[in-house]
Formats: structure tokens, C-alpha cells, sequence
């Protein structure tokens, strides 16, 4: 006979055996068991295995002498085009001319060649045809969305507009006055007068710094001239990039590229921007308005598109602050201690610049506790980097989203420029996924070391130091 | 026989093709769960993404006297845990899974969305199941999240200069209706708001009886039926105590007039309380087209006479908002040239009355194709229409509206237009805001 166990020998050591069992049990089903169905769940879910069936395509248009990025979607009776005209943006306008580059976006289809402004908006809209333009820093974009049968049409509009743009005088005075009316308003918006302020703090006398809309003398001072020069010279065939996307063939596609941009000059003008000296070492700059929440903003150095560091670097941002409330940054100043709505990181890259920057808002009496918080969660990151879990947290985020980004036809379209804008390859789309999971949790924590470090630059706004 | 066949339903297809394309503006199908829980299918196969969206017919009106900012911190607490999926799991485990999830509350509705791939909407759907009658709120989870809601409404109001006017407005204009408290509660509401006054809330209204899901995206209306069965078939019901809405006297006219600081340009806003999609749906339609003929865009006659013409504004826009449980409102805001005043009101007046003495049939039939050759642009974002559909249903309108909208819209005639324009002039509740910028010294 074997010989028992002593626990089991009496009643009391049995007991405490099947009260571990339940312990287990509970654990199980409470502890372990809670997510580990939750994970289960998906796995066993019925709908798995569906693939986005878009394929990024390079269309070569021998006419322009350029390559396009395409993508066929025929779900829905649409096509989407976007398209990017490089150092065309408001970092490249002249001091004397500042604003150009946003005051030609605003009033560019405002009429062109036989059409009225009126004719043509009254034209678009019976038929569906969206057109629009917009000036970052570094490019002047636009962007056309058309029901597939008034194709055609809406792409000899958008010909017209770029060549052959009328800005008469009463709605190039209107766009002006709508631009003066929103340097106004932005004065009465705390986060966007920082935001402005910082920016000058940041990049100092260059072209990065300005107010991307100018100055009230000069926008004043701008004349149809300037704006006639600006389209002639800054919109060209060899700084352009084009996506395209929607229920239309490659040929198609080619086609229309082609009847759009055809007559456009061959280059444009050349315009050398250096890149910004940023001095990292500075005071912080603090802003005094009454009335509202004390708003801190933050910025440190950050990294280009296409360099080795871009992948972890972009995961750090995430896991700091770039997560929403799962983020450190929100886990700390917001889900534990309310202090704040939220807080945030970015990164933000510019074709001269790169930079990480984070921010928050809070009421006088938190400010200065979310503050300390938040410098302490920046310098956690630099020292100590993160961890396991979370690196494996983020690639499950950054990997399981990546359908997401097909919602929307001019949302494809616009992926598709900025993939030929960044070089990331027509292929990008079907590598993205793994370049994210090829991020190794060395490879992260020396970003956080490098990134997360004390060259922050900081700015607040609001009312400071017992006021 | 496959030939003779064939004839026949090639028949069947020229006679049907035509009018089953223009049978209805989308395709949505709707049908109820045992329990209550109305369930809307739009189906877009674009991607394999889905949103699903699950909104509560209850919001900041259904709040008591006192206790303003609660329908919202209680939306703050669903994402607090639950006795199955403890702590801030939920916003944790979504994540993971690629979730965009949020939540907003209205006056009206209150609402939980996820966008997502579709291989995790089962994930979503039990998630989004097991809050609606197991959520759990600890005391310290409470003082957080309205420490939280507090510093929202902070950032909401506070830091926008122009914020109190908009609120000032909206309380002279409903008066003692429920719409005239703001969404998030005054400051001293959200401080003295208790635990106990969540949990209440939370009973009362999260019931599937009192609740719409909407599952937008690449799910098949088969496969939506069988999942919403599973996963919120099981969910009990309660009784819901409906709110009454006070009925606003027939016709009053109010001024308001506000200097504050930091605000850089003065405004002109005039509010109209007036029948909503639910009231009376064809008047609906009247005020959607009389607002787009207005000022829908620079072509607008309104827009043209005072904008670039007379040069008296800066910006003018006309909009109606139709989609709520009880009033809709029709609204009129423009940034003037100048100041604010007596004349620049006039002006504004002086245009309405022109543009509408001018409309003709052929604006109004221009009008009507610019609203409906965009409706082609719902169907491209599966989010979005989720988003327009639920609302509708969450405030009692049939899905049918929407499906019929394009004739309702082609039915508006020019003297119902004009007929409706002067009677909401001469007889709607209504209110004129006036906001003058600060004085510089």
C-alpha cells in the first residue's frame, strides 16, 4: 500500500486541499480566466480570415513623366484622387508674401478659365464633384472625390483650376477677409495661441515658425499677381505625387492622371529652405491669459520617416502617450488622479524637421501636480524604457488596426500620395505590418533612451505661480 | 425549360431594374430582439472593418433637477469595469485588439462605439453586452472620473471665450425645457453629483429595451441576427419611465446681448425652436431645403447679399438640426463686418425676406439635387452612417425616413418652402444673440 501523503491524513489537511482546489478554481475563472476568454473569444470568432483585397499598384504616366500610386475600390460608384506638390507649402512663401501659399488654397477654384466661380461651385455641387486644396509647412495638397459617371467632367475642372485659375477681384477680397477674420479668432483660442507661440520659440527665425496663415499686413498686401506667380511656379510635374483610388481600371486611372495634370508646367521652381537650428537648451517660455485652463505643451527632438529609429521611436510615442488612456502619460495624469481631460504625445514630421511633442490641459489648482506627473513619466521612459508587455501590447494595437485605415476612399487615396511622397514603396502596404513587429524591445528602449531625454522644450499659458 | 426560364426572369429584370433602383436611398435593415433591442444592418463591404454602435435612448434631458452632468459622468463610468471584465480592461483589451472605442453623450442619446476589424466585433459586441447590466463603480473610480469631467467641462467652456454666450442662449431660448442645460452640467452640479446618483441612473435607463445597436460594415444581415441573438439576446429588461418634455408656449422672442473677454469678434446668432424629423417629418424636409437654399454654400443667395455683396459679413451660416426626442432647432450665425448692432441685424432680416421673394422653382429643384447627389458620399465610411442612422433611431425616428429620404426631399414644393419660412419668422419660440469682442484699452 502506498503510503499517503501527510496532509491527507486527517480531516483538516483534506480541507485545506479543497480549499486550494477552489482557490485555483476561482483564480481561474475570476483572475486568469477573465482574459484569457476574452483573448479566446476572438480566436474562436467566426468572422476571422477576411483580407482588405486593394492592391497598391505604380502606374507609370509616360505624358508627365511621373508614377502614380493606384488602388482599385468598387464597392461603392466613387473615385477619390489626391495629390501633394512638394516645397509648395507656407514654410516656402517669401517673408514679404507670408500667407501665399494658404490664401491661393483658399480661393485656387474660385472660377477658372471660361467658368465663374459661381458656375463652376453651382456645377460641382448638382453633380457631386468634391475639389479642395490645403497648404501644410512643406506642400500644397489637394484633393477631388467624384461619382465614377461625372468623371470626366470633374476632371477637366480640376485641369482648369490648376492652370488656368481666374482669382478675380471680389472673391480673392472675400478669401483674404476670411483669412483676416480666422487670425482674429485663432486669438481667442488658448491652445492655438500656445501652439503658435511655441512654434516661434521652437524654430526661431525660420520659415517653421511663422503663423502658416501670415501676418495681417501680409495677407493685406498680397495681390492676384502673387497668387497667378505662386500657381505657375510652385505647381509642376516634377513635384508632384498622386494616389488615386475607386471603382475605376489602371487604364482608367492612367488616363485621368494624364487629362488632370497633363498641362502643368515641367518644373517648378526651385526654392532652398535650410533646415531650422533648434537651440534645445532653452528657458520655459510661459504665456500669461486669464479665463481659462493652464495648458502645457511640450517638444522634444524626434525622427525622419525612412531612418532606422522611426519604428520604435513611433511605438514609444505610442506607449507614452500616444495610446489614448492606456497611455503611461493618461494612466498617470488622468485615469488615477483626474487632473486633466487627457494628455497626448505626437510625432510630428516635416520634411526639414522632426520633432515629439506631448501636451495638456488642466484648471490652475492641478496644473502644477499634472506637471510634475508628467515630467516624471517622461523621465521613466528615458531611464528605464518599457517593457515586454507593453512593447507585445502595442504591436497587437498597431498590427490588429491596420484595416482600419481603408474606411474611406479619400482616406486611401491620400495614403497612397504620401506612400510616393516618403518612399515607402508600392509595397508598403503589405510590409507595414511587419516592419512593426520586427521592432525588437532593444531596439525601443534605446529610442526611449535617445528621444525621452532632457532636451524638452516647454510652454504653458494661463496663470502661473499663486497670480 | 432553363431557357424559357431565363426569358422570364430577364423580363422580370428590365421591368424591375428601374424602379428597384430607385426604390430607397440605402439599405438598412432593422428588426427587434425579444428583449427590446432594436437592431440596425448596414451592410458595406469595403474592408473588413465593422463599427458597431450601441446607443442608449437617454441623455442629459432625462437628468433630475440638480443633478446636471450625470447621463455624462455615467457614460465616463461604463468604461470603469464590470464583475466579468474588472478595471480598465475594457479600454485595455479593445486596444489590443485594434479598437478605436469611444463614447459621447448628447441631449438626447447617449452612445458607444467601436470601429474595428471585423475578425474582433464578437469581442466588441460581448463587451459592449456585459456593461449594459453588469457595471460596477467604486467610490474611488467615482471621484476620478468626475475630477475628470470636471476638467472636460473646464476645457470645453473655459477655454472657449465664446462658449458662455452659446450656453446663455440656449437657456433663454428653452427655458424651462430640459434642452436648456448644458450636456455636462454646471460646475457646482458636477462637484455635488454622488455615487449613488450613477448607479440609479445606470438601473433606470441601460436596459435593451432602451437601447439600439447598430453593426455597420462587412457583416452579412444573417450573420448580424445570429450574433446580436448571442450576445444581447439574454440581456433582461426594465421598466423605462419615459420623460416628458414642457411644452413651450407658443411664441416668444428673446434678446441676449454679451460682451466677454478674449473674444476678438462680434456674432449674430438667431435660434429658432422648431418641429423636429419626429414631430413632423415633412416639415423636416421643408427646413433642410429652406436651409440649404439660404446659405448651403457661397452660391446661397443670402450668403452672396451679405457676404460679397453688401461686404456686411464676414461669414454667414443657416443650418437645421432635426434629429432629437422633442424640438428641433433652426439656426442663423454670421460674423459681421463690423459691430453687432441694430443695423447689421436688419441686414440680415432685409436679406432672408430678399432671397426668399426670389426663390424660384428652378433654385429650389437645384437645391434639392445638390442635397441628394451627396448622399453617395454616406455610403463610403461605414462609421459615418452608423453614426447618422443610430442617432435617428435613438430618437424615435423609423429607418424608413432615411430610406426615403430622396422623395421626401423631392416633394418639398416652393410654397411650403415659403409658407414655412415666414411662419417660422412670425411664430416660432426664438431668440437673438447678440456677442460684442472686448473692449480694448
Amino acid at each position: 500500500m502506498r503510503k499517503r501523503p501527510a496532509y491527507l491524513k486527517n480531516k483538516k489537511g483534506s480541507y485545506w486541499v479543497v480549499l486550494a482546489l477552489l482557490a485555483v478554481l476561482v483564480w481561474l475563472v475570476y483572475g486568469y480566466g477573465s482574459d484569457f476568454s476574452l483573448q479566446q473569444l476572438v480566436e474562436e470568432s467566426e468572422l476571422q480570415g477576411r483580407r482588405f483585397q486593394g492592391k497598391t499598384e505604380e502606374v507609370f504616366v509616360p505624358e508627365l513623366g511621373i508614377k502614380f500610386y493606384f488602388m482599385r475600390e468598387d464597392s461603392n460608384p466613387l473615385v477619390a484622387v489626391s495629390f501633394i506638390f512638394e516645397k509648395a507649402g507656407t514654410a516656402y512663401d517669401l517673408s514679404s508674401e507670408q500667407g501665399l501659399a494658404a490664401l491661393t488654397a483658399a480661393t485656387l477654384k474660385d472660377g477658372a478659365g471660361k467658368f465663374s466661380a459661381e458656375e463652376l461651385r453651382d456645377e460641382m455641387a448638382v453633380k457631386g464633384i468634391k475639389i479642395g486644396f490645403s497648404a501644410g509647412k512643406d506642400n500644397f495638397r489637394g484633393w477631388m472625390t467624384a461619382p465614377k459617371g461625372n468623371l470626366p467632367l470633374a476632371a477637366e475642372w480640376l485641369k482648369l483650376i490648376l492652370i488656368q485659375p481666374r482669382f478675380e477681384g471680389k472673391h480673392l477680397a472675400n478669401a483674404k477677409a476670411q483669412i483676416l477674420k480666422t487670425i482674429e479668432t485663432e486669438k481667442e483660442d488658448p491652445q492655438v495661441q500656445l501652439g503658435l507661440a511655441f512654434n516661434r520659440e521652437i524654430y526661431g527665425t525660420h520659415a517653421y515658425g511663422r503663423n502658416s496663415l501670415g501676418t495681417t499686413e501680409t495677407v493685406k498686401g498680397l495681390r492676384r499677381a502673387d497668387l497667378q506667380k505662386f500657381v505657375r511656379e510652385r505647381l509642376a510635374k516634377n513635384n508632384l505625387y498622386v494616389g488615386v483610388a475607386g471603382d475605376l481600371d489602371k487604364e482608367e486611372a492612367r488616363v485621368l492622371v494624364r487629362q488632370i495634370f497633363e498641362k502643368l508646367p515641367d518644373k517648378a521652381k526651385t526654392v532652398v529652405l535650410e533646415r531650422p537650428d533648434i537651440e534645445w537648451q532653452k528657458p520655459l517660455l510661459q504665456v500669461r491669459r486669464e479665463g481659462g485652463q493652464n495648458i502645457a505643451a511640450f517638444a522634444a527632438e524626434g525622427t525622419c520617416r525612412l531612418c532606422a529609429d522611426f519604428y520604435p521611436l513611433y511605438i514609444a510615442n505610442y506607449l507614452f502617450g500616444g495610446a489614448g488612456l492606456n497611455s503611461r502619460l493618461n494612466q498617470r495624469i488622468r485615469e488615477k488622479e483626474g487632473l486633466t481631460y487627457g494628455g497626448y504625445s505626437v510625432l510630428v514630421i516635416n520634411d526639414l524637421s522632426e520633432l515629439l511633442t506631448a501636451g495638456f490641459s488642466a484648471t490652475a489648482e492641478k496644473f502644477d501636480r499634472a506637471k510634475a506627473l508628467f515630467m516624471e513619466e517622461w523621465q521613466r521612459v528615458g531611464c528605464h524604457g518599457f517593457g515586454e508587455e507593453e512593447l507585445r501590447a502595442a504591436k497587437n494595437y498597431l498590427t490588429a488596426s491596420y484595416n482600419l485605415r481603408f474606411a474611406s476612399l479619400a482616406g486611401i487615396a491620400e495614403m497612397l500620395a504620401y506612400m510616393q511622397k516618403y518612399g515607402l514603396g508600392a509595397d508598403f502596404l503589405q510590409k507595414r505590418n511587419d516592419y512593426v513587429e520586427a521592432v525588437t524591445l532593444e531596439q525601443l528602449n534605446q529610442a526611449a533612451k535617445k528621444y525621452f531625454d532632457s532636451n524638452l522644450l516647454q510652454a504653458e499659458i494661463g496663470v502661473f505661480g499663486g497670480e | 425549360m432553363i431557357k424559357y426560364c431565363f426569358a422570364i426572369c430577364a423580363l422580370f429584370l428590365s421591368l424591375c431594374l428601374p424602379c428597384g433602383a430607385q426604390a430607397k436611398a440605402f439599405e438598412i435593415e432593422t428588426f427587434f430582439l425579444d428583449n427590446g433591442l432594436q437592431v440596425i444592418v448596414i451592410e458595406n463591404h469595403k474592408a473588413p472593418i465593422v463599427q458597431q454602435m450601441l446607443l442608449y435612448k437617454v441623455g442629459a434631458v432625462d437628468e433630475a433637477r440638480g443633478k446636471g452632468g450625470i447621463a455624462h459622468l455615467l457614460e465616463h463610468l461604463m468604461f470603469r469595469g464590470t464583475a466579468k471584465v474588472k478595471g480598465q480592461s475594457f479600454n485595455r483589451v479593445l486596444e489590443e485588439n485594434g479598437a478605436e472605442s469611444n463614447a459621447w453623450t448628447a441631449q438626447d442619446v447617449t452612445a458607444y462605439h467601436q470601429f474595428l476589424d471585423i475578425s474582433r466585433l464578437e469581442l466588441a459586441m460581448f463587451l459592449e453586452a456585459d456593461r449594459m447590466r453588469g457595471l460596477k463603480i467604486s467610490d474611488e473610480d467615482f471621484a476620478t472620473e468626475r475630477d475628470i469631467v470636471f476638467q472636460e467641462r473646464k476645457q470645453r467652456v473655459d477655454n472657449n471665450p465664446a462658449a458662455r454666450f452659446y450656453e446663455t442662449l440656449n437657456n433663454v431660448l428653452w427655458q424651462g425645457h430640459s434642452y436648456g442645460r448644458p450636456v455636462t452640467g454646471l460646475d457646482e452640479e458636477i462637484l455635488s453629483l454622488k455615487r449613488q446618483d450613477a448607479v440609479a441612473f445606470y438601473r433606470t435607463y441601460y436596459a435593451p429595451n432602451n437601447a439600439i445597436l447598430v453593426l455597420s460594415g462587412d457583416i452579412d444581415k444573417a450573420t448580424a441576427r445570429r450574433l446580436a441573438e448571442k450576445y444581447y439576446g439574454r440581456l433582461e429588461t426594465t421598466d423605462i419611465k419615459q420623460t416628458e418634455f414642457s411644452k413651450l408656449p407658443d411664441f416668444y422672442r428673446a434678446k441676449v446681448e454679451m460682451r466677454l473677454p478674449e473674444v476678438r469678434l462680434g456674432r449674430m446668432v438667431k435660434i429658432f425652436a422648431v418641429p423636429s424629423l419626429k414631430m413632423a417629418p415633412k416639415e423636416a424636409y421643408v427646413f433642410e431645403v429652406l436651409a440649404e437654399y439660404m446659405a448651403g454654400d457661397e452660391n446661397a443667395p443670402m450668403y452672396q447679399e451679405l457676404v460679397l455683396r453688401q461686404k456686411k459679413a464676414l461669414s454667414l451660416g443657416v443650418g437645421y438640426s432635426g434629429v432629437a426626442r422633442s424640438y428641433g432647432t433652426f439656426g442663423i450665425t454670421a460674423v459681421p463686418v463690423n459691430e453687432a448692432d441694430e443695423a447689421f441685424v436688419a441686414a440680415v432680416d432685409q436679406a432672408w425676406e430678399k432671397a426668399l421673394k426670389e426663390l424660384t422653382q428652378e433654385d429650389l429643384e437645384k437645391v434639392k439635387q445638390k442635397i441628394l447627389v451627396d448622399l453617395i458620399y454616406l455610403k463610403d465610411n461605414p462609421a459615418s452612417l452608423a453614426g447618422l442612422v443610430g442617432r435617428m433611431a435613438a430618437t424615435g425616428i423609423e429607418t424608413e425616413v432615411l430610406e426615403n429620404y430622396d422623395e421626401e426631399i423631392m416633394k418639398v414644393s416652393v410654397d411650403e418652402v415659403k409658407e414655412t419660412a415666414q411662419r417660422l419668422w412670425s411664430q416660432a419660440p426664438q431668440v437673438i444673440g447678440i456677442l460684442h469682442p472686448e473692449e480694448n484699452d
